[in-house]
């Protein structure tokens, strides 16, 4: 009950707050905070876009406090109501303090156990596959069944379909409830030809507004993860909200996430990287998420493997690793595509980062900037998991390292990259098996990234 | 005395302050600055100099916007000044992301692109329903219709918009282009829109180029 009524506070202080419009909001309210509490903190410049893993911890907590400052100054705008959830300060320091260090999903041999992890940290993270790529919906089931044979991807999210039994899948409509009962069983099906019943989801994946997620959540045995994901980052909307009272009715873990854009409304990497510190320490309170994760993005490319990309995701995690133990999610994003050397480069950048820099959870990848439909494939996803997994450990310093040798490799290709080749390109479909030359290329970029230093644990299906 | 007032209008251009634009610009003309010299060395090279520290992460989306704005009242202030042909506005665009998507963040940096180049931009947000775009085009007058889409799902809806253009017989009153994350050429030309782009600076381009259009122009596409 606490955790509904956490939701209706949102709801009742949205309905009755001041009328605030979104251009304000986007245009002058937070560029405007968030370049004062840069100044204020004296972090003004602060970015160094030569040493992308940032590996000076005072400055990391100095992030921190301005982050908290920041959430305070600003709390989450609703687009509904056109009005801002504020959160005074024993609120926010009550919540953020009973956040969750760790909880477990899935059943029988696919028990996961989720817990905070900090920069440098021996254990490895969470993995979970794929982002919600679009692919043909008979694709779903091959892909699926590919993606999660491998034990490396600890849980399931994507893919997500356009169609549902060849009818367009519209969003906002009946076809979008459809869609979600549709994913329930394909997915069902898949996880079964893997052999592993049992496994959780992070759901729903082809649900664009709430609809799919309203018709379909409870279909699974629970606890899963429940996909409530903010309109931008700093708003809450409806959509969200719908989601997170029913998932919190059946005890599943939510995962919120928007992210802010390095050059958008946040500004720079500064600004960015203390509007997604505030933005996830705002969770708490506001929409009780367990796993919040709002990644910051290059706005130039849409992406985060290149050099402000990095450096901002890295020092808000720190942060807030370093100052807590709540359970920092973030997606890393590749713009690149399968069997392209980039995408294994943004790779090694993104997640070894990540993963030093102590994030516990991540879901990917973003092959192809996740817009070009069927263009993902297993072996992305392993690939992923083990840089992401491989870099346990390893210190802040020598992360810097690796991002500084790879970094040079793509960066002038991160405005208009390689799109790849698409999943039945790549694979005999009915058998599941990867074509050799793309084998011996990802043999050949594992062995890559072990010259790094990563250690790059097995799939356990191809090596 | 016209160079010193041209050059503070630059910098109220890069600063995005428009009432000290409108202020300069009435200055300028008061001072017989000639009208094309108050668009190119007032606006249009502030302009050019901002989307370069856009580039390079010097200024942000909000100061383009707000450069954005500005441009467009330096523009009303001087249009009646100037010949006709010149005078003329690029154009009116209506803009929006489709039905169902609330992705924002293409389709402001493309809004704002067009409005820093001249066009009347009018921005009606996002999951916008087919009828509310052909309704408000038509409430408007606009030149072409913009329509932004990031998932399929919602893509489907700018088919849709295409489809009851044709039908209720009001195609050739609008050019219609496209563009997102997903949003191909191939596509694009498939729902029979007139144009599409890949980046916000290409929708310039190409709404130049639609705006001189004839009934046979093909259809464009630049991948830039
Ligand atoms: C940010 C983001 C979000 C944010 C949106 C925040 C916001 N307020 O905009 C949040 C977290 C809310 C979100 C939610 C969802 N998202 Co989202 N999101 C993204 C992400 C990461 C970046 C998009 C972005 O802003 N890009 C930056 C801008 C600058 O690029 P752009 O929009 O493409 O625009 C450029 C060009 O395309 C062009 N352009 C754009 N519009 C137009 C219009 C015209 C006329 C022209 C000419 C040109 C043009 O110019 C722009 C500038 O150069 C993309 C992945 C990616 N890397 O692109 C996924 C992505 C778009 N999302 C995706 C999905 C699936 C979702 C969800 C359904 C997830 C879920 N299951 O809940 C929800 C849907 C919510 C909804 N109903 O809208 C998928 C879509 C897949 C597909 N093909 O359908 C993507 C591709 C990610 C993926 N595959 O994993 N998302």
């Amino acid at each position: 009950m606490d955790a509904h009524k956490k939701i209706l506070r949102t709801l009742d202080k949205a309905r009755t707050a001041p009328r605030v419009t979104e251009k304000e909001w986007d245009q002058i309210i937070v560029p405007n905070t968030a370049a004062e509490v840069v100044k204020a903190h004296g972090l003004t410049k602060t970015c160094d876009p030569v040493n992308p893993v940032n590996t000076d911890l005072e400055l990391a907590d100095k992030f921190f406090k301005a982050g908290w400052d920041l959430a305070l100054r600003l709390g989450f705008f609703c687009p509904d109501t056109e009005s801002v959830v504020k959160v005074d300060e024993e609120e926010l320091h009550r919540e953020f303090c009973k956040a969750p260090a760790s909880f477990t999903v899935g059943k029988n041999n696919e028990v996961v156990t989720v817990s905070a992890r900090k920069p440098s940290d021996g254990k490895p993270p969470v993995y979970v596959a794929p982002l919600s790529i679009q692919m043909d919906e008979e694709l779903y089931v091959p892909l699926a069944e590919g993606i999660v044979s491998s034990r490396l991807v600890d849980m399931q999210e994507g893919p997500s379909i356009d169609t549902v039994m060849g009818r367009p899948l519209l969003a906002d409509t009946p076809y979008e409830t459809f869609a979600g009962i549709y994913e329930y069983h394909l997915r069902k099906e898949a996880q079964w030809r893997a052999g592993r019943v049992g496994m959780a989801s992070a759901l729903v994946s082809s649900s664009s507004t709430h609809f799919g997620f309203l018709g379909a959540f409870h279909l699974y045995e629970q606890p899963q993860i429940a996909l409530c994901l903010n309109p931008a980052s700093l708003k809450v909307n409806y959509t969200t909200l719908h989601k997170c009272f029913v998932a919190n009715e059946l005890n599943a873990f939510i995962r919120s996430e928007s992210p802010t854009m390095i050059g958008g409304y946040t500004g720079g990497p500064e600004a960015t990287a203390i509007c997604s510190i505030a933005t996830d320490i705002l969770q708490f309170p506001i929409t009780g998420a367990h796993l919040p994760g709002s990644p910051s993005y290059d706005i130039r490319y849409a992406g985060n493997c290149g050099r402000h990309g990095i450096w901002t995701q890295s020092i808000a995690t720190q942060a807030v690793t370093r100052n807590s133990n709540i359970l920092q999610m973030k997606t890393i994003n590749q713009v690149a595509g399968p069997f392209t050397k980039m995408f294994f480069l943004e790779t090694i950048s993104g997640m070894t980062a990540a993963s030093a820099s102590g994030q516990t959870f991540t879901i990917s990848p973003r092959s192809a900037g996740g817009s070009v439909k069927n263009h993902l494939t297993p072996l992305e996803c392993w690939y992923n998991a083990a840089v992401f997994k491989g870099a346990a450990g390893i210190s802040l310093a020598k992360a810097n390292e690796i991002v500084k040798e790879v970094i040079p490799q793509f960066e002038d290709d991160l405005y208009n990259p390689p799109k790849g080749r698409s999943f039945q390109d790549l694979y005999d479909i009915k058998t599941l098996t990867p074509c050799e030359e793309y084998v011996k290329f990802y043999l050949e970029m594992r062995e890559y990234a072990k010259s790094l230093g990563i250690t790059m644990p097995g799939d356990g299906v191809l090596c | 005395m016209s160079e010193e007032i041209l050059k503070k209008l630059a910098e109220a251009m890069y600063e995005g302050d428009s009432d000290l634009v409108e202020t300069l610009t009435k200055e300028a003309l008061d001072a017989g600055v000639a009208p094309g010299d108050i668009i190119e060395k007032g606006g249009v090279s502030a302009l050019d100099r901002l989307g370069k520290d856009f580039s390079e992460l010097v200024v942000f989306l909000p100061q383009l916007m707000l450069a954005g704005h500005a441009m467009n009242k330096l523009l009303q202030i001087v249009r009646p000044h100037l010949s006709e042909k010149e005078g003329a506005s690029r154009g009116k665009i209506i803009i929006g992301t489709a039905k169902g998507d609330f992705h924002d963040i293409g389709k402001s940096l493309v809004a704002t692109q067009l409005e820093v180049s001249g066009f009347e931009v009018i921005d009606i947000g996002t999951n916008v329903s087919t009828n509310e775009f052909i309704q408000k085009a038509e409430e408007t007058g606009a030149d072409i219709i913009a329509m932004s889409s990031l998932l399929t799902t919602s893509q489907y809806y700018m088919e849709d918009c295409i489809k009851r253009l044709n039908d209720e017989g009001k195609r050739g009153t609008y050019r219609v282009v496209v563009g997102g994350g997903p949003i191909r050429q191939n596509y694009a030309e498939k729902i029979g829109a007139d144009g599409y782009a890949r980046t916000a600076y290409g929708s310039v381009s190409l709404c130049k180029e639609l705006m001189k259009k004839t009934p046979d122009t093909e259809f464009i596409a630049i991948d830039a």
